[in-house]
C-alpha cells in the first residue's frame, strides 16, 4: 500500500507547480454506540477509508461518486470541520490535521468553502452585506468602511448588483443566491475552496452561469478547487483532474481526459455509460450499463474489492478475498485504479465488460 | 384520437400578491404506448400541468380553464367522485420525492395493496400477490421479506421503484412521472429509466415524463414539449427538437448542459432569470433573457406556428425562419465539430 501511494505521489508531482495541499491515508469513521450511560462503541461507520492525493496550485480536482461515497466527509475533514479519525492533511506543507481551532486559524483564511444548497446555507435573518464581510470581520481585515467597499467590490466581481448590499436573502433567486455563496468564500482571498455540490440545486440555465463564472474567478484569481459533484458532465467540464470515489476509499484517479476516454475501472465505466446524453440518435443506440442493487453499507464493507458485489467482471476467489491496490493503469502518468481487472478498452458494453481474457493476468493488462 | 388531448390548459393561483399565472395555454396529446418528455426550467410550469390533469390542485386557490380530454372524456369537468375512479387505476402518477411520497407509518406491502383493493375487489390476499408480482418486476431483492418493511428500511432508489410499482399496480393506461430521477444518482437513475422502457414495452402504457434534463428527454420520449414560463416555446418530435431546434430558449437549453461527448472552454449561458408569473413580460416571455431580441417581441406575443417544412413541429418565437435554420446550425454544428 505505501509503495503504491509513493508511486502515485510520483507521478502527480510531474504533473503541475507546487502542492497546495497533500491529504494522506486520510479516515473517517463515526462510531455507532449502544447504552445510554455505559456507551459502547460496537461498530462505526467507515465513510472515509483511507483517501490519498495531493492538488497542485491552480488545479481543479474533480470529485465523483454516488450519494454515500464519502465525498462530502472527506471535504468537512479537509476543511477540519469534522476531526478526521486517521492520516494526515497537510497544506501548503503544513500538517494541519492536529491543530487546534486557534491554531487552525490562519489557515482558515486560506481555504473556504461554497455549500451546496443555496437556500439553506445563508443566514436568512442576516443582510447580505453581513454574510459577505463576516470572514473579513473575523480576520480583522479592515476598518469598516474598508470591508464595505471590498464587499460591494466582491459583489460586482460575483455579477451582482453592489446596490444589494443592504437586501436579505430571500429577496435573490437560487443561483443569486449561490453567487452570494461564491462572493463569501472570496471575500478573504482564500487559496483553495471547496466546493460541494455547488450546483446539483440549480437549473441548467443558471447552472451554466455558475460554472462560467467559477471557471472564470479560478483565471482571475488563481484559485484551486476542490469540485464534489455527482454529476459527471459538470465534473467533467470543470476539472483538470478526476477521482472516483466508492465507499469511502478512491477506485480511480485520472487527467479528466484519460478518465472520460479511458476509464480503466469498472465501476467508472458504469457511471460513464450511465449518463444520458442529450442526443435523441446517440443516445437510444447506446447500451447502458446498468449496475445491480445499491451501494453495500460502509459499516460492514465487502470483502476484498469493496466493488465486486456489484461489478461485472467479478472473479470468485480473487476480487473478494484480495484487495486491489490504487495503482497506476493504462498510457497517461497519473491514470491509477484500484482493480485487478482493469477495462482493455473503452467504450465497451456490459456483455463485452463480461468477456474478459480469463487468462490474462493482471499485470499483463495493466500494459 | 389520442389517449390524451390537452387543449388550451390555463392554470391560474390566487394568492396574497395577486393571480399567478402557472399555466397559461398549453396543448398537447399523447398516444398510446407513446412517451412525451415535458422540459423545463422549475417554475415554468411543468408539474402544475399534470397536476391539473390529474385534479390534484388546491380547490380554494386555483382556477383552471380549456379541456383535458382522457378517452372522450373532459377530466376538467369531471365529478371528484370520477377522478377518485380515474386516479391510480387509468392514470397513474409517480412524483418527484420518492423520500416523502410514502407514508412512513405503514408498510410497503399494505401501501402496495390499499392502491389495489381501492380500485378493484379483490381480497387482501390476491392484493398481497400482487403486491409481491411488481416488486419482482421492478427488481426489488428478496422482495417477499421487503413487502413487510418499512419505507425508511429502503434506499432512495428503491423507494422510487416502490412507487413505480405502486403507480403499475393497476396497469394504468398512462403513467405521469414528475422528475422520478432528479433525486436519484445516475447510476439508479439508469436502472429506473430502464424499468420504465422496459415496463412500458411489457404493458404498452403511454408515458408523460417530466423533467429539467434533456439528456433523459433524448433518451426515451417520442415528441417533446419544451415550455417556458408557464407556456409551449417549442414542441414537436424528438429528433425535430434536438436536430432542427426552432427557438432561442431550447438552443440556450442545450447550449448551457455541459456534456460528456462535447469539449467547451465556456458554456452557452441564457443570462438572468426566468420571470416572475405574477407580471409576466409583455410580449413574447422569453424576450427580456433572448440575445435575439427585436423591437416586435416586446410588444407582440408570438403564436405557436408550425415551422414551414414541418408541421408536425410548433415553435413560437418572431424570428425569422432563416435566421433560425442558420442559427440551429450553427449550434449543432459547433457541438458536432468539438464531439468528433
Amino acid at each position: 500500500m505505501a509503495a503504491s501511494q509513493q508511486a502515485i505521489r510520483q507521478t502527480q508531482l510531474e504533473l503541475k507547480g507546487d502542492e497546495l495541499l497533500v491529504v494522506e491515508d486520510l479516515q473517517k469513521y463515526f462510531p455507532i454506540t449502544r447504552g445510554i450511560i455505559f456507551q459502547k462503541e460496537v461498530a462505526s461507520v467507515k465513510a472515509v477509508d483511507g483517501v490519498s492525493f495531493a492538488l497542485h496550485e491552480g488545479e481543479t480536482l474533480g470529485v465523483v461518486g454516488e450519494s454515500g461515497c464519502g465525498k462530502s466527509t472527506m471535504a468537512r475533514c479537509i476543511m477540519k470541520l469534522l476531526e478526521p479519525t486517521g492520516g494526515s492533511v497537510k497544506f501548503r506543507g503544513h500538517d494541519i490535521t492536529r491543530l487546534s481551532r486557534a491554531e487552525m486559524r490562519p489557515f482558515r483564511r486560506e481555504m473556504m468553502m461554497i455549500f451546496q444548497d443555496p437556500y439553506a446555507s445563508l443566514n436568512p435573518r442576516k443582510r447580505v452585506g453581513f454574510i459577505v464581510a463576516e470572514a473579513l470581520q473575523v480576520h480583522k481585515l479592515g476598518s469598516d468602511a474598508e470591508i464595505r467597499r471590498r464587499v460591494q467590490e466582491l459583489l460586482e466581481v460575483v455579477g451582482l448588483n453592489p446596490e444589494h448590499y443592504n437586501r436579505f436573502p430571500h429577496e435573490f433567486s437560487g443561483g443569486q443566491r449561490q453567487r452570494i455563496g461564491v462572493a463569501r468564500a472570496l471575500a478573504v482571498n482564500p487559496k483553495l475552496i471547496v466546493c460541494d455540490e455547488p450546483v446539483s440545486a440549480l437549473d441548467v440555465s443558471v447552472q451554466a452561469q455558475i460554472l462560467n463564472l467559477l471557471k472564470d474567478l479560478q483565471r482571475d484569481f488563481g484559485l484551486t478547487y476542490i469540485f464534489i459533484a455527482h454529476d459527471l458532465n459538470v465534473v467533467r467540464h470543470i476539472s483538470d483532474r478526476v477521482m472516483v470515489m466508492y465507499l469511502g476509499q478512491v477506485s480511480e484517479t485520472a487527467s479528466r481526459n484519460d478518465l472520460y476516454l479511458e476509464p480503466k475501472h469498472p465501476y467508472t465505466g458504469a457511471l460513464l455509460s450511465a449518463v444520458p446524453v442529450p442526443d435523441p440518435t446517440v443516445g437510444r443506440h447506446r447500451k447502458r450499463i446498468v449496475l445491480e442493487g445499491d451501494v453495500p453499507s460502509p459499516i460492514n464493507p465487502p470483502s476484498g474489492c469493496r466493488f465486486h458485489p456489484r461489478c461485472p467482471r467479478f472473479v470468485e476467489g480473487h476480487c473478494d478475498v484480495e484487495e486491489p491496490a490504487l495503482i497506476h493503469r493504462g498510457g497517461a502518468s497519473g491514470h491509477t485504479a484500484k482493480c485487478h481487472y482493469p477495462l482493455e478498452r473503452w467504450p465497451m458494453t456490459e456483455e463485452e465488460i463480461r468477456h474478459r481474457g480469463t487468462a490474462t493476468t493482471p499485470a499483463a493488462e495493466s500494459l | 384520437m389520442a389517449l390524451l388531448e390537452v387543449n388550451d390548459l390555463k392554470t391560474y393561483f390566487r394568492t396574497d400578491d395577486g393571480v399567478v399565472r402557472a399555466v397559461d395555454g398549453v396543448s398537447f396529446a399523447v398516444d398510446k404506448g407513446q412517451t412525451l418528455g415535458i422540459v423545463g426550467e422549475s417554475g415554468s410550469g411543468k408539474s402544475v400541468t399534470c397536476l391539473t390533469i390529474m385534479g390534484l390542485n388546491p380547490k380554494r386557490t386555483a382556477m383552471s380553464s380549456g379541456t383535458a380530454m382522457w378517452k372522450g372524456e373532459n377530466l376538467l369537468t369531471a365529478s371528484p367522485r370520477r377522478l377518485r375512479e380515474i386516479r391510480g387505476s387509468e392514470i397513474a402518477m409517480i412524483f418527484q420525492d420518492p423520500m416523502t411520497s410514502l407514508n412512513p407509518v405503514h408498510k410497503i406491502g399494505d401501501q402496495l395493496a390499499e392502491a389495489m383493493r381501492l380500485h378493484e375487489d379483490v381480497s387482501k390476499k390476491q392484493a398481497r400477490a400482487r403486491a409481491l408480482e411488481l416488486l419482482k418486476a421492478v427488481g426489488i431483492p428478496r422482495p417477499e421479506r421487503r413487502l413487510d418493511d418499512y419505507p425508511h428500511q429502503f434506499s432512495g432508489g428503491m423507494r422510487q421503484r416502490v412507487m413505480i410499482a405502486m403507480a403499475l399496480i393497476n396497469n394504468p393506461d398512462l403513467l405521469i412521472a414528475d422528475e422520478p430521477t432528479t433525486a436519484l444518482d445516475v447510476t439508479t437513475q439508469a436502472q429506473i429509466l430502464t424499468l420504465i422502457e422496459k415496463l412500458q414495452e411489457e404493458f404498452g402504457s403511454a408515458v408523460i415524463m417530466i423533467t429539467h434534463d434533456l439528456g433523459v428527454v433524448a433518451e426515451i420520449a417520442d415528441d417533446v414539449v419544451v415550455m417556458y414560463a408557464a407556456e409551449v416555446a417549442e414542441k414537436g418530435g424528438v429528433e425535430q427538437i434536438f436536430k432542427k431546434p426552432h427557438h432561442p430558449y431550447t438552443w440556450g437549453l442545450m447550449g448551457s448542459l455541459p456534456r460528456l461527448d462535447v469539449d467547451v472552454e465556456r458554456l452557452v449561458q441564457i443570462q438572468g432569470q426566468p420571470p416572475s408569473m405574477l407580471r409576466p413580460p409583455a410580449g413574447c416571455r422569453f424576450h427580456p433573457r433572448c440575445p435575439y431580441v427585436m423591437p416586435i417581441c416586446k410588444e407582440v406575443d408570438p403564436e405557436l406556428a408550425p415551422v414551414s417544412d414541418d408541421p408536425g413541429h410548433l415553435q413560437s418565437c418572431h424570428l425569422d425562419e432563416e435566421t433560425k435554420n442558420r442559427e440551429a446550425a450553427k449550434l449543432l454544428a459547433g457541438m458536432m465539430a468539438e464531439a468528433s
